[in-house]
Order: structure tokens, then C-alpha cells, then sequence
């Protein structure tokens, strides 16, 4: 199993500041863990206690990220019977994600949302959804006087629809509120969260202008046959109860250089993606050509998440 | 260090015995704290998915009430500022009480945030150097720093005098006054800082005003010391502690300022949300009116304003505030007005509609109700055990054996010197 | 006390969410059209049909064969001449009289919607799936649009995540 993780592209550790500090801090933990490991009478009694202390992403090893890998990939194993790989693909130097959603071209079918849903292996019941699609009235922007539990035939007459996720903000209100740093904006712009280090006080969910967060509040459920396989630690892997989580612009598949499954979902084309910093990219052709707004720009934000009529 | 033993014991021996009305309260506050150990049991074990929160509404009865006990501390500046720095005898002498409800109200702030958490256990990240404590950018590790310390400053500050005065010793001011004026300062933050928590949040149009942290502020100093004077008109009547009629009346005269003063930012509040009309008084008209048919929140909200003005009627004409009765009746309906204000009222709607326009309600489940009732009982059982090792060291009659069994500190300014 | 927050402060300080410098971006995808003609369906017949029965210019109402085609594309396109170029029935016509594969179909329509066109050229309208990096698969504009009856048709939308938290109690509201 180790040997599958060795060819992964790791991430690197990015291990900020005091090194010291943090290795007599780690070598703390390794001795707790060890004591309690001896004390434990059998080796799958070490388990708990291992991720009990695991430490914060950033100050992880590549050979802690391998043992906590497998270690997840044999839970999964364990309770569905699945096999699962477990990556951590890294951001790519030169880029910096960027959606734009043509507004004049989404009808509002909802594919997004179930293929996000399958793609990130998110909780069936309770369900969870990362994506909204809005019904907003046309002549409005307002969407408070929007309509999320239509159904049926799509698009009427007199609306248009706004899907909306998570914008992956340069200023990012959820970050700068969580007291943990469990979440934190990657290079490439994606905010993440550490599953393992979110103490689930939901204060990042209160923060954010955009929905875009969801909370664990019971454990949640995924049909084995149904779970995606292909997972990464910062996104897709199946997640515990008590913690947050949230759209990632599905970076296990955006950064081996496929698009978002929402993306390849949409029957409009009306969802770009792409380098923001690539002026041929897609995303950098509608900003430059097309009329671009932001959703609740005034909450300062500063989104990498574009709308567009077009 | 002997004596320090020998003060433990007498604490000990102080807290067990007492009269049957005590045992009764005692077995009361038990009851309540038995029912809300097991609900908080039954929630770690099962997740906050027992809660009837939601994504939509991700804070609920928990962060309300933490919201609420915050202001609740106001009792310990507000008797301290008049006792030593303007050295009002008749607040120095009952100044103790108010120090152990705001220990009390911190206790019951922490316990109300970690029962919130999805992941109470994990405690640990919030240390720094073990954890990561994301300080100074996020409001919420503020509020861990600010509630701590609050309830540091207070515990060493009592647990210092009362020491002292067990032993017969005049208090160092040496030792407890620049502390003492640490809390003092500190208790800006204590109120600002859980204010700035909502206010700092510009997703969120409800919260986002300048004038949170001046109502937290109001709000704090009508709901402090008017629990504190039903504590004392209890202590007074049930525990023979001698309160002077200065220190209630001192006291009403904060209370009554305070709720006047509360009124007017929330009446500001209201006006400004209101007239303009614009998209961002969704949540207020929910509160006030109802927003597209849903108003679970409106009987309460209004019945919250209701006590409010009723109160602050009772404290500003005579004929009514010198009946003692109707003095109390007001004091408690202060306290449920602010508790509904600054609790659910505040919270609940900040969250209705969401910032993508949806509507859900939230009321607290059964398991809620418990675990908040079990809170407030463990409150009210620290509190009754502190003021029962407090009181009697306060009138002289528990003392290190040999010390003298005088009142000592009537004048602090004197005592110190 | 106040020196630890100040060296928590610090050490969380680093974990701002700050990008790294950049570096120049990798190049840009290669983008593909994807040929139309595989999933035409009647493509490979077109032309041993009207070999046997060669295609009549005349505008009029057709009522043999292809009943079933409503041609409703604005004003001009009134008559299957316009794009279908009539003795060689496996290529479109553009209005110079040159003939073009339908695997340019895009070229057909360019004439008439230049804005369009420029758009979909940039991947600002239409449908782009695949890489964003390596190479993208573009679909051509009648992978979409009906070229004979162009209007947007109405279908049903998935339903609201009807098991999510919180949902039993929420209306609609208009």
C-alpha cells in the first residue's frame, strides 16, 4: 500500500516556522502515542489513539501523510468493503483557479449538484449537497427573493437560475474565523479543510456569505457501491461525523488537470474553469471579454468565482 | 500551606452543611445537572445530528445563551469599579458576590461553547504550541482568550481575598490590585470581543452594525447586576449577610440607566433596519413581523421587548422601584428580557433568511433544552456552594482556628494601607 | 501570558492564507472539436438516398419524406438549400458556394451569429469538457442547437435534495 503513495505526487510539506519547535512538539506527540500504543494491549487499539493526536496538515511528513493514508484507506476497507486510493495531489506552480458560470445559459437542471454529490462522496442521508441553484426572478439580482426547492420543467418563463458553491475567496471570511486554522486557502486558491484538525464549532459556516459550507451534524452515509474511489485527503475522502466541509473545485481531479465534475456535468456549457493566470484560459477570456459581476461583492470577499452573462 | 489545607476543609465543611431549604436547592440544581450530564452523554455519543440545528442555522440555543452569560459577568466590574476605584463602602462589602457570578457566568460560557463543538475531545488544537490558536485572526480565539482570562482574573482575585481574610489577615494589596485592575480592563474585552464575534462577519447584515458591542455592552449592565441584586436580596434574606440598602440602591440606579440606555440602541437598531427598507432588514422583519409566513420568533421577541419596558419603567419611578417586591419582579424580568434579546433574538435571526435567501426555523430539541438546563444548573450549584464558603468568611464567622473573628476590609483604601 | 499569544500569534501567522509567488503558467490546452459526423445518425445514408431520389430545389411544403423536420430558424433560413448543398449532400454549403465537411458545421453558422462564434472560439459560449491543462474536447454548435428548429426546449430539472437537514419545514416562498 506504502509503496503506491511513494510514486504520488505529495504534496510537500509545508512546513512553516519554527521547525524546531514544531519537531521537539512532534516527538512530544510520538512519545504519547507510543506510550499509550505500548499500553494498548493489541495493535487496533493504537488506531484511536494515533488519530486522536494527529497533528495539523501543514506540519504533517510525507511519511506521517503515508501511515495516516493507509491508515484511512484500511478504515474504508473495513466498515464498506471498498477499495479506495487515497492521493494528495499538489497545487501547480503558475496557477490560481478561477470558475466562471454563464448566467444567461444555466436552466437550472440540478446535474451539477448529483454529480458533485457523487464525485465528492457526500453524505446521501441526511443528504448534502455543495452545490444551490437559485430560481431568481428576472429582473432581480436579489437572492433573498430567490426560490431553491423548485421542481419540474426547467427553464420557465419568467426566471433564470444562479448556482452557487463554494468561490474559493481570496479574502476569505471563513478562514480568518476559524480559531484552529483547520481551514486555510492552498496556493492555487482552493480553500480546504483538515478533516482531522476542524473541532466543528461552525464558526466558518456562520462566516460565509455564500452557503458554501456544510456541517457533519450526523455521520454521513454513502451506498458502498457508490462511493468514489479515486479520493484525496483534502477533498473527496469520506469524512467523519462533527466536522465541516465544502467544495474543493474537486482539487483530486483539478489538479491532475481535469475539470471540476460539475463542470463536465452541465449540459448548457454555461460553467468554465481554468488558470486564472493562463490568459488563453477560458476563464480569463470571459473576464477579459464579457461582463462580469460578483455575488454579495460588497461582503468584501474578493471571490475566484465569477458570474457572467454571455 | 498547612493553612491552605485547613481552608479547604473549612470550604468543605462549609458547602456540606446547611439548612434543609439549602439541601432541597442543592438536590434541585442535581436533579437538572443529572438530566443534563445524561442529554450531554447522549449528544457526544451521537453527534450534534440530535441538535435541530441546520446548515442554515448552525448556532442555536448553545451560542445563545453563551452570547447571554458573557453580559451576565457585567456584575463583576460593575461592583468593582464603584468599590475600589470610587471606594463605595456598601458595594465593597457585597463586591465578592458580584466577582463569584461572573466566575460562574465564564464557567457556564465555556461549558456552553464546548457543547457546541462537533468535536468537544479535540480541545487540544485551540492550545498554542500543542494546537494552533489562529490568534489575532479569528474573532473566536479572542473570545477563547478573553473568556479564560476573564475567568482566571476573577478565580485568583477571590480565591485571594477570601484566603486572606480566612487566615484574619487584611488582604496584600500588593498582591490582588493590579490584578484586580487587569479585570477591569480586561472586562472591556469580555464585552466587546463576543460582540465583535457576530459584528465582524459582513455576510451577515444583522450583525453587521457598529452598535452590537455598545447594546452587548447595555445589555451586560442591565442583566449583571440585576441578578446580582436578587442574589443579594437572597443572600440577605436566607444566609442573615447584612446588605445595605446603598448597595441595592447603587446598584438600581446602574440597572436602571443601563436598560433605559439598552432600549434606545435597540429601538436605533430597529429604526435603522426598518425605515430605509432596504433587502438587508430581512432578518429584523422576521423577528419583529415574520418573513414570507414563518414566525416562530415574533411571541418571543415581543414578549422579550415587553419585559424590557416593563423593567425599565419599574427602575425609573419611584412609587414602583420603592416597593422591594415589585424591585425583584422587575430585576427578573430584566434578565429574561435581555436573556431573549441578546440570546436566540440575536442569534437565530442572523441566520434567517441565509445569505442565499432560504428560510429555516429553528426552535431547540428536547436534547438542547436539557443540556442548557443542565448548564444553568451547574451555574447556580457553583455559585450557591462558592457563596456559602464566601459568606461566612465575609462576616468573620469562618476562620482559621486563632484568627480573629472580625469583618475585615470594610475600607479597602484603609485595609490595604 | 501575553508574551504566549504573541508567539501564538506569530506561529499562526504563518498559516495565513497567503499565495506563493508565481511562477509563469503552464501552456494552455490544446483544445479539439469533436467531429459531429460519428453521431449523425442519418449521415451515412444522406447521400445514397438522394442519389436514387436526387433532392427537388423547390421551396414548397414537404409531405413524403421528411415530415418530421420543422424548419423554424429564424427569417432567413427558410429552405434547406441555404446550408445543405443539394447534389453533394454529404457536405453544408456556406454562402460563397464553398462546401464544407459537417465537421465545420460551426463554419455554417459563424456567417450569421459572428459574435456567437467569436464567443465559442474563446470557450466563453458552449461546451467544453476534458483538461483545462492538457487537451479539451469542444462540442460543435449543433451538438446543442437544433439548426433546424433552434428554439431552447424545457426539461426536467433533478430534484431539490430533499433529504438534507432542515428541509422537511422549508417552503417555497415567493
Amino acid at each position: 500500500m506504502s509503496e503506491d503513495h511513494q510514486n504520488d505526487d505529495e504534496r510537500e510539506a509545508v512546513v512553516e516556522g519554527v521547525g524546531k519547535a514544531q519537531a521537539s512538539r512532534r516527538r512530544f506527540l510520538q512519545v504519547l502515542g507510543a506510550a499509550t500504543a505500548t499500553a494498548a494491549t493489541s495493535q487496533a487499539d493504537a488506531a484511536p489513539w494515533e488519530e486522536y493526536f494527529q497533528q495539523h496538515y501543514k506540519r504533517l511528513t510525507d511519511e506521517d501523510k503515508r501511515a495516516i493514508f493507509a491508515r484511512l484507506e484500511a478504515e474504508v476497507q473495513d466498515k464498506y468493503g471498498v477499495t479506495v486510493r487515497i492521493n494528495d495531489p499538489k497545487p501547480i506552480d503558475g496557477v490560481e483557479f478561477a470558475y466562471a458560470l454563464n448566467l444567461q445559459a444555466c436552466v437550472g437542471c440540478r446535474r451539477c449538484e448529483y454529480a458533485c454529490a457523487q464525485e465528492n462522496n457526500t453524505s446521501r442521508s441526511p443528504e448534502m449537497h455543495y452545490i444551490r441553484v437559485l430560481q431568481m426572478d428576472k429582473g432581480s439580482l436579489d437572492v433573498e427573493r430567490s426560490n431553491t426547492t423548485y421542481e419540474g420543467a426547467v427553464p420557465t418563463p419568467e426566471h433564470y437560475y444562479q448556482p452557487v458553491q463554494c468561490h474559493q475567496c481570496r479574502d476569505a471570511p471563513c478562514v480568518r474565523a476559524c480559531p484552529v486554522n483547520a481551514t486555510w486557502a492552498e496556493p492555487d486558491g482552493i480553500v480546504v479543510v483538515d478533516y482531522n484538525w476542524c473541532i466543528g464549532c461552525r464558526y466558518c459556516e456562520a462566516a460565509c456569505p455564500y452557503f458554501a459550507r456544510r456541517f457533519n451534524y450526523e455521520e454521513p452515509t454513502v451506498r458502498p457501491s457508490e462511493i468514489n474511489p479515486d479520493q484525496g485527503y483534502l477533498s473527496n475522502r469520506l469524512r467523519p461525523r462533527g466536522v465541516m466541509e465544502k467544495c474543493t473545485y474537486c482539487l483530486h481531479r483539478t489538479r491532475k488537470g481535469l475539470m471540476p465534475a460539475c463542470l463536465e456535468a452541465c449540459p448548457t456549457g454555461s460553467r468554465k474553469f481554468g488558470n486564472l493566470l493562463d490568459p488563453n484560459s477560458e476563464v480569463r477570456q470571459v473576464i477579459e471579454t464579457k461582463r462580469v459581476y460578483i455575488l454579495h461583492e460588497d461582503a468584501g470577499t474578493n471571490p475566484r468565482f465569477y458570474y457572467y452573462f454571455g | 500551606m498547612r493553612d491552605f489545607i485547613a481552608f479547604v476543609r473549612s470550604s468543605l465543611g462549609a458547602v456540606v452543611h446547611g439548612s434543609s431549604a439549602y439541601y432541597r436547592w442543592l438536590a434541585f440544581l442535581g436533579v437538572w445537572m443529572l438530566l443534563g450530564c445524561a442529554a450531554a452523554t447522549y449528544q457526544f455519543a451521537n453527534g450534534l445530528g440530535v441538535s435541530s440545528l441546520t446548515d442554515q442555522v448552525p448556532w442555536g440555543v448553545y451560542i445563545a445563551n453563551f452570547s447571554f452569560l458573557v453580559g451576565l459577568a457585567a456584575a463583576s466590574v460593575l461592583v468593582v469599579i464603584p468599590a475600589y476605584v470610587y471606594r463605595d463602602a456598601a458595594l465593597y462589602d457585597v463586591s465578592i458576590l458580584g466577582e463569584l457570578l461572573a466566575v460562574a457566568a465564564m464557567v457556564m460560557s465555556l461549558l456552553f461553547i464546548v457543547v457546541d463543538l462537533g468535536h468537544p475531545e479535540l480541545f487540544w488544537h485551540l492550545l498554542p504550541m500543542l494546537g494552533i490558536l489562529n490568534f489575532p485572526q479569528s474573532m473566536l480565539a479572542w473570545d477563547v482568550v478573553v473568556i479564560n482570562g476573564y475567568l482566571f482574573i476573577n478565580a485568583y482575585v477571590v480565591s485571594y481575598l477570601l484566603y486572606s481574610k480566612y487566615c484574619g489577615r487584611v488582604p496584600n494589596k500588593r498582591w490582588y490590585f493590579p490584578v484586580l485592575l487587569l479585570g477591569v480592563v480586561w472586562a472591556v474585552g469580555i464585552h466587546t470581543i463576543p460582540a465583535f464575534l457576530y459584528a465582524s462577519l459582513g455576510g451577515r447584515p444583522f450583525w453587521h452594525s457598529a452598535v452590537l458591542a455598545p447594546r452587548f455592552l447595555a445589555s451586560a449592565f442591565t442583566s449583571g447586576p440585576a441578578l446580582l441584586i436578587i442574589a443579594l436580596t437572597v443572600v440577605r434574606d436566607q444566609m442573615h449577610f447584612p446588605v445595605r440598602e446603598e448597595a441595592l440602591h447603587r446598584l438600581r440606579q446602574i440597572v436602571g440607566v443601563a436598560a433605559v440606555f439598552n432600549l434606545f440602541l435597540t429601538v436605533s437598531e430597529i429604526f435603522v433596519e426598518i425605515y430605509p427598507g432596504t433587502s438587508h432588514s430581512a432578518s429584523m422583519r422576521y423577528i419583529l413581523v415574520g418573513l414570507h409566513g414563518h414566525n416562530l420568533l415574533v411571541p418571543y421577541i415581543w414578549s422579550g421587548i415587553a419585559l424590557s419596558v416593563f423593567a425599565a419603567v419599574v427602575f425609573l419611578a419611584r412609587p414602583l422601584y420603592s416597593r422591594p417586591k415589585v424591585l425583584l419582579v422587575a430585576c427578573a424580568c430584566a434578565v429574561i428580557g435581555v436573556w431573549i434579546e441578546k440570546g436566540m433574538g440575536l442569534v437565530i435571526p442572523g441566520f434567517i433568511p441565509t445569505s442565499l435567501g432560504e428560510i429555516v426555523e429553528y426552535s431547540p430539541s428536547f436534547i438542547e433544552f436539557c443540556v442548557s438546563a443542565g448548564i444553568w444548573a451547574i451555574g447556580a450549584f457553583l455559585y450557591t456552594l462558592m457563596l456559602k464558603v464566601a459568606v461566612p468568611i465575609e462576616l468573620g464567622t469562618l476562620r482559621l482556628p486563632g484568627a480573629p473573628n472580625e469583618r475585615i476590609g470594610l475600607d479597602p483604601i484603609r485595609g490595604a494601607a | 501570558m501575553i508574551l504566549v499569544f504573541v508567539s501564538a500569534s506569530a506561529a499562526s501567522g504563518c498559516h495565513r492564507a497567503e499565495p506563493r509567488a508565481r511562477r509563469t503558467p503552464p501552456p494552455s490546452a490544446t483544445v479539439t472539436i469533436v467531429p459531429r459526423t460519428p453521431s449523425i445518425a442519418t449521415y451515412s445514408c444522406m447521400q445514397r438516398c438522394h442519389t436514387r431520389l436526387p433532392a427537388n430545389p423547390a421551396q414548397r411544403e414537404l409531405v413524403e419524406f421528411h415530415t418530421d423536420k420543422r424548419l423554424a430558424h429564424g427569417t432567413t433560413l427558410t429552405w434547406c438549400t441555404f446550408c445543405h448543398q443539394d447534389d453533394n449532400l454529404d457536405r453544408l454549403r456556406l454562402i460563397d458556394g464553398s462546401l464544407v465537411s459537417f465537421d465545420d458545421g460551426h463554419r455554417v453558422c459563424s456567417q450569421c451569429h459572428a459574435e456567437r462564434y467569436r464567443d465559442w472560439t474563446r470557450g466563453i459560449h458552449g461546451v467544453t469538457t476534458g483538461s483545462w491543462r492538457d487537451v479539451a474536447q469542444r462540442r460543435s454548435c449543433t451538438a446543442c442547437h437544433n439548426p433546424h428548429d433552434p428554439h431552447r426546449t424545457q426539461f426536467n430539472a433533478l430534484p431539490p435534495p430533499s433529504r438534507e437537514r432542515g428541509r422537511e419545514q422549508e417552503e417555497h416562498h415567493e
